[in-house]
């Protein structure tokens, strides 16, 4: 019933974090994670891996109805402990599919302390140079970007949470093998 | 002529043997066991466990060893080693009130219920260098059963409490968990439990200096001496996969609860108030100072105001750790070339100006 | 409790274990998603004394994996003392290579100095902080520091740089020089000489700060606008030196003075260690 994490959990965990790091330093440049575990059901591989790397008992996960044998697992590698609703969650999990809460309605830190604040998980199908103009710290120059898949409207609301900075929740888009940050500094123009 | 720097890597080597040979001085000499350490330099590993956060008389005693004595280095080689070690489980609250006591004491009442039980201290021999120990000195034997002792043994505060003249002492709306100082980073304002881990393992001599300071007007205090008791105490844990408590051993404690005067407030009526103090070990001077300074720092919370140094939270709780305060003193040794080149730029600048305006005022003149 | 005197202790992989680690690693994708802002963290106590790097340190224990290569200054130079002492230490825990080169390191760590090859886009520079609030020489409480920074007050810090050219005609910061941050927030570049400040502005590499003592990290991500705190008719300016290296001849380099005899002589040279080499062989 449980699934395997990685093969190697100390040096596997490194090599996805330091591809997130990297993922929120250059918003919005997909990057290949260099390994995957087996994908927990429900979830893309490149998901599990992220939530190996960064879920532990010292935070709080939300996330729609996921499978048995995946809460199982998470709970196992994990020790996951789940928010009673999303707005409590230092993480939220949105596998693909999934409606997107408000992201006005998610912590977005305190004025003295911005840093606390959620993550998102978002699943997308694929990345695609289509839909925005991305710029902002990380940005050499203005970065085209898009991702099918996304929850309808995201990037209008994307807009409304950069307009908080230093407030905000910051996302990571993850494809089935990829990853691409979008830390709240992200400036997003549509078209 | 100049000398490259190179060589770095050679003179911390030389270093090191040095550091060793000096630690075991002459080898004619019996090397210290750590056995000898733990029981015949107990109260230097009880406070190098207390100020360290791990209660472990042997690793304690290594640290101690391998400082060659020196306390606070010994703290920090066993705080560095404490990173390292994985968290199982947290325990039970500890039963101060179940303690075995070996040693009682009240400045407030002539007698009190259980009695006064001195246990050993240095509190009543003359201080007179004893120079029998510097041979071999075989002691006496002593009778170490104290089965007088009721256990479990009244609180002095009992008393005051059940006459309601001293403040009661309840756990926070909902029992929150407690921050955990040793994982999570100090935050401010601090609520009393996350201070009193703070004060738990503040350095010693900083928190003897300032309870004193609270004696000395900085700060109203008016303490008694309520209770201090010492002695063995259960550790017991509850594993979740089990669902029930087992006791996993038991340390030696010693307790400090100060009972000061307080004229009342807008929402209290005039009563005793209280400051805790709590160390591992037989640690009477830490357990009281840390209990002065309890009260002290509890000053906002009890609408007293709070201008001596030691009721302001930042400053006592930002400067109590003496591995933070070693390192950061001591980092002046290292090699500050680049800004001290900085600064000497900066002075000849400011130097050259000066010298420049006053030849200036001078022909003005 | 334990009566076993652990001879054969085996320590994690960068010594951290691995929810220490997780910890840092959540905080510092916060730091990059915010920056120049301080991130608190629960700080560990090191095998090296707080004040010699502790904060660095651990960001690099956090984030180095087996293939990294790195390189460790201390003053510019890798061979100065706690220099020597930090890479052994990596090298100890991780077994990773380690580098004099600042063209061949992916993980340079430092103090007080940034290199001066131009650093490269994918590799990470951790800067050991002392003090990590700006502020902090102004206003002694953290509570009321962070009050500023939320409202993004830095009047005080003005008001005293101003105060500087009042009295001495020019702004009397020489390192730990403060700057502003993708526009937000005010912070300290660590006690680099204010020489290296330009070097922050649009790095291609990523700049990670840690104070362990203090328990803050902050990052600069690469590409960010870092401004040195000026006025229009006082810009910043940067230390210059008449003299060149008296070692590889360089003209742009930060330079160390040393007293080379009882008489006072002195000579001027390279700071950065490996640049200062890299000028004598190509001159070679």
């Amino acid at each position: 019933m449980l699934q395997q994490a990685f093969d190697n959990m100390e040096q596997d965990c490194q090599q996805v974090f330091r591809t997130t790091l990297s993922a929120l330093a250059e918003p919005l440049l997909p990057l290949t994670l260099p390994c995957l575990p087996a994908a927990l059901p429900g979830l893309k591989p490149a998901t599990s891996a992220l939530l190996y790397t960064l879920i532990d008992q010292d935070v709080t996960l939300w996330a729609p109805a996921l499978p048995a044998a995946t809460l199982a697992s998470l709970r196992f590698h994990c020790a996951l402990r789940l928010a009673d609703t999303p707005e409590q969650a230092d993480f939220i999990l949105l596998p693909a599919g999934s409606s997107l809460p408000p992201l006005s309605s998610l912590r977005a830190g305190s004025p003295e302390y911005p840093d606390r604040s959620t993550t998102i998980l978002l699943e997308v199908e694929d990345f695609t140079p289509q839909q925005v103009e991305a710029s902002g710290p990380g940005f050499a120059s203005p970065r085209r970007f898009g991702a099918t898949g996304l929850p309808p409207a995201f990037w209008t609301q994307w807009q409304a949470n950069h307009a908080r900075f230093p407030l905000g929740v910051d996302v990571l888009l993850i494809s089935a093998t990829q990853l691409a940050g979008l830390p709240r500094s992200t400036v997003v123009q549509e078209g | 002529m100049y000398v490259a720097v190179k060589g770095g890597e050679t003179a911390i080597a030389r270093s090191w043997d040095l550091l060793a040979a000096a630690r075991r001085g002459d080898s004619a000499l019996a090397e210290l066991s750590l056995g000898q350490i733990r029981q015949q330099l107990r109260l230097a590993v009880a406070r190098v466990m207390q100020e360290g956060s791990l209660y472990d008389e042997e690793l304690a005693a290594l640290a101690l060893k391998q400082a060659a004595g020196d306390t606070v280095e010994a703290v920090f080689l066993l705080r560095a080693f404490r990173t390292t070690l994985p968290r199982f489980a947290s325990s039970k609250p500890l039963d101060t009130a179940a303690m075995r006591v070996r040693r009682r004491v009240s400045g407030t009442f002539k007698d009190v219920p259980g009695g006064q039980i001195l246990g050993p201290t240095a509190d009543y021999t003359q201080r007179l260098l004893d120079f029998s120990l510097g041979d071999n000195s075989d002691v006496p034997p002593c009778a170490l059963a104290d089965s007088g002792v009721p256990q479990p043994l009244p609180s002095v505060l009992e008393v005051l409490a059940a006459e309601g003249l001293i403040e009661a002492e309840q756990p926070l709306p909902g029992d929150p968990e407690p921050a955990d100082l040793t994982r999570q980073p100090l935050m401010f304002p601090a609520d009393r439990a996350t201070r009193l881990q703070n004060l738990a393992r503040a350095d010693e001599g900083w928190l003897l200096g300032l309870a004193y300071s609270t004696q000395r007007g900085y700060a109203e205090s008016h303490p008694f001496a309520g209770e201090i008791r010492m002695g063995e105490v259960s550790v017991s844990v509850c594993p979740e996969e089990l669902g029930f408590d087992i006791d996993i051993g038991e340390i030696t404690l010693t307790e400090c609860q100060m009972i000061n005067q307080f004229a009342g407030s807008k929402t209290a009526p005039p009563q005793f108030t209280r400051g805790y103090g709590l160390s591992f070990g037989e640690a009477e001077r830490k357990a009281m100072a840390m209990a002065l300074v309890d009260r002290s720092l509890r000053a906002e919370e009890l609408g007293e105001a709070a201008h001596a140094p030691a009721q302001q939270q930042e400053f006592v709780l930002y400067h109590s750790d003496n591995v933070e305060a070693s390192g950061f003193v001591q980092h002046l040794k290292l090699p500050h070339y680049v800004d001290f080149q900085a600064e000497l730029s900066l002075i000849r600048t400011l130097r050259a100006q000066a010298t420049s305006s006053a030849v200036q005022e001078a022909n003005h003149d | 409790m334990t009566e076993t005197c652990h001879s054969q202790w085996q320590y994690n992989f960068a010594f951290l274990d691995e929810n220490t680690k997780r910890m840092l690693r959540r905080a510092l994708l916060k730091a990059v998603a915010i920056p120049g802002y301080q991130v608190p963290f629960g700080s560990r106590e090191m095998p090296l004394p707080y004040g010699w790097g502790t904060g660095g340190i651990q960001l690099t224990a956090s984030i180095i994996g087996q293939d990294d290569v790195l390189k460790v200054i201390d003053q510019g130079a890798d061979d100065t003392t706690n220099a020597v002492n930090i890479r052994r230490f990596f090298a100890r825990v991780t077994s990773v290579a380690t580098t004099s080169s600042t063209a061949a390191a992916s993980l340079i760590q430092s103090r007080h100095r940034i290199p001066e090859t131009p650093l490269r886009p994918g590799q990470i520079m951790v800067f050991q902080v002392p003090e990590p609030e700006a502020l902090r020489t102004l206003e002694a409480s953290e509570v009321e520091t962070r009050k500023l920074h939320a409202h993004q007050e830095y009047g005080l810090m003005h008001v005293k740089l101003y105060e500087d050219i009042a009295r001495f005609g020019h702004i009397a910061t020489s390192y730990d020089y403060p700057v502003m941050v993708n526009q937000r927030y005010l912070s300290s570049p660590s006690p680099i000489p204010k020489f290296d400040n330009p070097k922050l502005h649009m790095s291609p590499a990523l700049l990670l700060f840690g104070a362990g003592r203090e328990k803050r990290l902050y990052a600069i991500p690469p590409h960010t606008r870092v401004e040195s705190l000026a006025f229009e008719d006082h810009p910043f300016t940067v230390q210059r030196w008449e003299q060149a290296c008296a070692l590889c001849g360089s003209h742009d380099s930060y330079l160390d003075e040393i007293i080379t005899d009882d008489a006072g002589a002195r000579m001027f040279v390279c700071s950065d260690t490996d640049y200062c080499q890299q000028q004598q062989e190509s001159k070679a």
